[in-house]
């Protein structure tokens, strides 16, 4: 059986980040001066990284007291100290499409999109809308080799939840292309710095016209076969259309770029070569049964760290500008028992029925969430770019569609946004709406501060007042 | 309860008029439910207020027997209710309701074969076609996103198999290494470019020949000249640039990996009929998805060909044929792993590995080795259906025999062994199911009774109310209570009785089972195991073995849901209520044949829905 990792196809890993000849997009020469927030003079892109955590949180740890730029962080949010001048804490927002259905997919469907997904177990699947980091995707994302990454680390939820007819998916989905096509997470950190990072070899030049070839080929065929189907499945086939053209796009800006030659920061590559021995490493550690063909098993605070690190890089080395990351699935029964004082799965201790000692684990599992993006925000602050840092130009948002997970409310949600003072925000502040205040408002807050027009998201046409 | 709604479902003879449900039914519905079950309120996710004719009843046929049940039993309305139904009023409610689902199962409407969302090979399909069509096993798509699920909860339904950039991109790298596989090695490549140019034939006749044979089996039909046209086109221009012509042929070999054609299923339409016999070559796609999982072997493409394929004997012969080929091992994991959950041993379960330390990686696969080596049994030895709850044998190896507490087994390979235990045979006394029905670090009686009702019965409970809060994590209890008694004292709440007073007692007699599947007489408080379970009704068991007994008792709800999921898997789509018809023939033909599992899949094959299809969802 032939082993993947060592197919002649692919040129050693080392060697092609150093090597001549590597492609890379290139950060800063972007043809296209990026769409800037108004004001901002950097040349450096603005990024929008979107972290969803499942299943809730502790209500009463999570609020910091005070509010403006006099404000004490909350036991739950304590860890982000260090980073209090770049935070954004946002109370009394809401998605009001998600309260109807049922606890939990209605609310995670609808996160980034605003709308209420159609509730069915896979006849019908729909958001009702994009959501907001496809949005982004679309216009900026345009100009990057990847117009978004999206990032996890479960599978795909299987079968239906019979309780409440909805199908898992939507549990294991945040990002939607259009309002009928959901983005699956890469959950594998060897695949996704492939498809990051990764280049072609020294025929690279024949190798993108096979490509095209082949992509050429298939598209007229699949354009004369589309004209004999009914709809739906014309619908199908248009979603392949569409893949095909963006990989034809991605195909198109690498060769560009091959021709214009390396112009990677030396320390950049230098991080590129230790993520993916990293990667390597821990890769060789988890165990893969062939006989289950199942994704590796890593330990799960290395695996949330590694795939925070590889947006970092992703970010850093302007391969894209739009990033979101499922923490986990919703309803995940992921077992947290590796945290101290913690017993059990995720999803079971947030139905904590205001049990002291659940409540406890339940506010262990939600810290330890927010230290992985704590270290997250201390890798982007320590990256020099243009007259700041990488968080600078970056708004890098953490939360979950539910507060209280016992009761799956949907009000008040946690939100936390931080960077981004390039793009404009004003942070260093909790700021405190009128309840029921629309979640969407900082999505299009964000959206307008990343150079993206967005007038609508759901139950807004505004952004939020006194952030940017 | 399920026993009884079987009997309940075979009293009542009543034939409906077309909009009686529309005249009786809904004004109560609207009166009494839609307060907290309309359009701006869906307490427990159930929402009623869509059933306004016969026609959108039948449509939402799956909760049609919860609401009879709930209104029957005056769980609902809730007594706190300013307004309730007189009994008359509760009971010209569930008669209509009831009526309606007799017409249901008796196919008492206008047939209908459905209508399946063109299917993308989903990840194992994908993997197993390009090792049929180009003998590689290296499995070029296991780094594919999984596949989510639709309609009955299986990853092969077309309306939520979706192509998005990432995948696209995937294909086309897959295609790359599964064609340098072939290239790299003399001998396939001569096997997949068996016409070479020569004297007589000219370089382009030679490419023909090779990508007609080519893309024939991989777009499972006769391909057409627009077909083959621009992949000759491409041969060709390749060829005039001076490649020689094996590496002219690459390019246009790869693309088949990257078709349309290759990627979907598609089924022909036909303008101006409103249902039509699909063709054989259709049929032979839809028998070699359904028990393959994989594209159809050249004689299954040589009998399409030839228009015999159709004919009902040659049909039932090609697929013992196939049942007895190892590639049917996929209905095993795919088919009954995704049915009875087993399937999320490889990703999902997650046992504590303090707790349970003996769970290692080789247990676990010889788990999930046991439920698919008992399934291929059950399907090639065509045992009775009923043996998926009760077996006096299973399969082991010597890792899984010890879990098991038994003695004499050698070797890592799994082997039939005899089960002179009766707790132990059956799919519910396989570890594979037991663990992923527990939590990761204590069993969990909910689990297990919901997977009794829902997974195998097909009559899944009502969700809980959104503040019914959840049971300790851990059964190491500190109270001095043991973990049932907890569970007891938490369901003693009048919102979470109604339905746990059915569900728990289910996964109560299982308690001799540990959190993996161990058998057990103290918990882990070292207190004995209570395993008494009373089910309304006054039935009462304390083993395994008698739960098993009352499920063998009444078999109706079981075969039924057996039948419903294997044809949901075998059509790829979700079923509608025109199918519940057809699941009731096939539970008829089980009967007729002592319930043979054969049976049931050359019934599912020679059924309406299976050979037809309509314009028309």
């Amino acid at each position: 059986m032939a082993n993947l990792q060592t197919q002649n196809w692919l040129m050693p890993r080392r060697s092609f980040l150093k090597g001549a000849g590597a492609t890379l997009a290139l950060p800063f020469l972007d043809a296209m001066r990026p769409l800037m927030a108004a004001g901002n003079s950097t040349l450096s892109p603005i990024r929008i990284a979107l972290l969803y955590m499942p299943n809730g949180v502790r209500q009463d740890r999570w609020t910091p007291d005070g509010d403006g730029s006099r404000f004490k962080l909350s036991p739950i949010l304590s860890p982000l100290e260090k980073h209090r001048k770049d935070l954004l804490v946002l109370t009394g927002l809401q998605n009001k499409a998600s309260f109807t259905g049922d606890g939990h997919y209605v609310k995670t469907g609808g996160w980034l999109t605003g709308t209420t997904i159609t509730k069915t177990t896979g006849s019908d699947i729909a958001a009702g809308g994009i959501s907001m980091d496809q949005i982004a995707a679309r216009q900026i994302g345009q100009r990057t080799k990847l117009p978004s990454l999206e990032l996890g680390t479960e599978p795909v939820a299987t079968g239906i939840d019979t309780n409440v007819n909805y199908t898992r998916l939507y549990a294991s989905h945040i990002s939607w292309k259009t309002s009928t096509v959901p983005l699956p997470c890469e959950i594998n950190p060897r695949v996704a710095f492939d498809r990051l990072f990764r280049t072609r070899s020294q025929g690279s030049e024949k190798q993108a016209a096979d490509d095209k070839s082949v992509l050429d080929l298939v598209r007229t065929d699949a354009k004369r076969l589309q004209s004999k189907l009914g709809q739906s499945d014309r619908h199908k086939l248009e979603q392949y259309l569409e893949s095909i053209r963006e990989v034809e796009r991605r195909i198109e800006a690498e060769a560009a770029v091959l021709g214009a030659g390396e112009n990677l920061p030396p320390e950049l590559l230098k991080q590129m070569d230790a993520l993916d021995q990293w990667i390597s490493r821990s890769m060789g550690k988890a165990s893969r049964e062939e006989e289950l063909n199942s994704l590796p098993r890593f330990d799960h605070s290395e695996h949330c760290r590694i795939m925070t690190e590889l947006m970092v890089l992703a970010f850093w080395s302007d391969s894209t500008r739009v990033a979101s990351f499922m923490f986990g699935n919703d309803v995940t029964g992921r077992n947290f028992s590796f945290l101290e004082g913690v017993n059990g799965g995720h999803h079971e201790i947030s139905h904590h029925s205001n049990d002291g000692s659940k409540l406890d684990q339940y506010e262990r599992i939600n810290r330890w969430h927010i230290e992985q993006y704590g270290t997250m925000l201390d890798r982007m602050k320590e990256i020099q770019e243009g007259d700041g840092t990488l968080l600078d130009h970056s708004m890098v948002a953490f939360g979950s569609p539910i507060r209280d997970g016992n009761s799956h409310d949907p009000t008040n949600v946690p939100i936390v946004v931080a960077g981004g003072s390039k793009a404009g925000l004003k942070t260093g502040k909790h700021m405190v709406y009128d309840p029921g205040t629309p979640l969407c408002g900082l999505w299009i807050s964000m959206l307008e501060a990343a150079g993206v027009k967005a007038r609508e998201l759901g139950d807004a046409s505004d952004g939020l007042r006194g952030i940017g | 309860m399920p026993f009884r709604i079987a009997a309940i479902l075979l009293i009542f003879v009543l034939v409906a008029r077309a909009d009686d449900f529309a005249a009786k039914a809904t004004p109560l519905l609207a009166k009494y439910c839609y307060d907290c079950h309309g359009d701006k309120k869906q307490k427990g996710g159930i929402e009623v207020h869509q059933l306004t004719s016969t026609d959108a009843a039948l449509r939402h046929h799956r909760f049609l027997e919860n609401i009879a049940e709930q209104v029957e039993l005056g769980d609902m309305p809730p007594d706190d209710e300013d307004v309730l139904p007189s009994d008359a009023e509760r009971d010209a409610l569930v008669r209509e309701i009831r009526s309606l689902l007799k017409k249901l199962e008796g196919g008492d409407f206008p047939r209908n074969p459905g209508r399946t969302t063109v299917r993308r090979l989903n990840r194992n399909e994908y993997n197993n076609t390009v090792r049929d069509l180009f003998g590689v096993e290296f499995q070029p798509g296991r780094d594919f996103p999984a596949d989510g699920a639709g309609g009955e909860g299986f990853d092969n339904v077309g309306d939520a198999l979706f192509v998005h950039p990432s995948l696209m991109e995937k294909y086309l790298s897959a295609s790359k290494r599964v064609v340098a596989a072939i290239y790299d090695d003399p001998k396939r490549l001569s096997r997949a470019i068996s016409t070479k140019p020569s004297e007589k034939v000219p370089a382009p006749k030679a490419a023909r020949v090779v990508l007609l044979n080519h893309a024939s089996l991989a777009f499972r039909r006769r391909v057409t000249e627009d077909d083959l046209e621009p992949l000759i086109a491409l041969f060709e221009r390749r060829f005039a640039s001076g490649l020689s012509f094996e590496e002219a042929l690459r390019i246009p070999l790869q693309s088949l990996l990257v078709h349309p054609s290759f990627l979907f299923r598609m089924e022909n339409d036909r303008t101006g009929e409103a249902e039509w016999r699909i063709d054989d070559f259709e049929l032979a796609t839809r028998l070699s998805y359904f028990l393959w999982a994989s594209m159809p072997d050249r004689r299954l493409l040589k009998l399409a060909d030839q228009g015999k394929l159709s004919d009902p004997a040659i049909l039932r012969s090609e697929a013992l044929r196939m049942i007895a080929d190892p590639r049917s091992e996929t209905l095993s994991r795919h088919f009954a792993g995704q049915w009875l959950g087993f399937d999320d041993l490889r990703e999902v379960a997650e046992p504590d590995s303090k707790r349970f330390p003996s769970f290692t990686q080789s247990l676990r696969v010889a788990m999930y080795r046991e439920s698919v080596e008992f399934f291929n049994h059950l399907l090639r030895a065509n045992r009775p259906a009923t043996e998926l709850l009760h077996a006096d044998y299973t399969f082991a190896n010597a890792e899984l025999a010890r879990h098991y507490g038994l003695d004499g087994v050698i070797g890592s390979r799994l082997q039939r062994i005899p089960l002179n235990d009766p707790q132990r045979g059956g799919i519910i006394g396989q570890a594979s199911v037991l663990t992923t029905t527990s939590m990761p670090l204590r069993t969990s009686p909910v689990k297990r009774g919901k997977w009794i009702l829902d997974t195998l019965l097909g009559t899944p409970p009502p969700p809980p109310p959104p503040d019914a809060g959840v049971l300790p994590g851990d059964d190491k209890s500190t109270e001095g209570l043991s973990f049932r008694e907890v569970l007891e004292v938490h369901r003693t709440k009048a919102s979470c009785a109604g339905c746990h007073e059915k569900i728990d007692p289910l996964g109560f007699g299982l308690e001799n089972f540990d959190a993996i599947g161990r058998w057990r007489s103290v918990d882990t408080n070292g207190n004995p195991i209570d395993s008494l379970a009373t089910l309304p009704g006054d039935i009462s068991f304390s083993t395994p073995k008698q739960l098993k007994d009352l499920l063998l008792s009444s078999d109706e709800l079981f075969l039924r849901n057996l039948s419903r999921k294997m044809l949901a898997y075998s059509l790829g789509r979700p079923l509608e209520y025109y199918d519940e018809a057809v699941v009731s023939d096939l539970v008829s033909k089980l009967r007729e044949d002592d319930l043979k599992m054969q049976t049931l899949v050359l019934s599912i094959i020679a059924s309406h829905p299976f050979q037809h299809r309509s314009a028309k969802r």
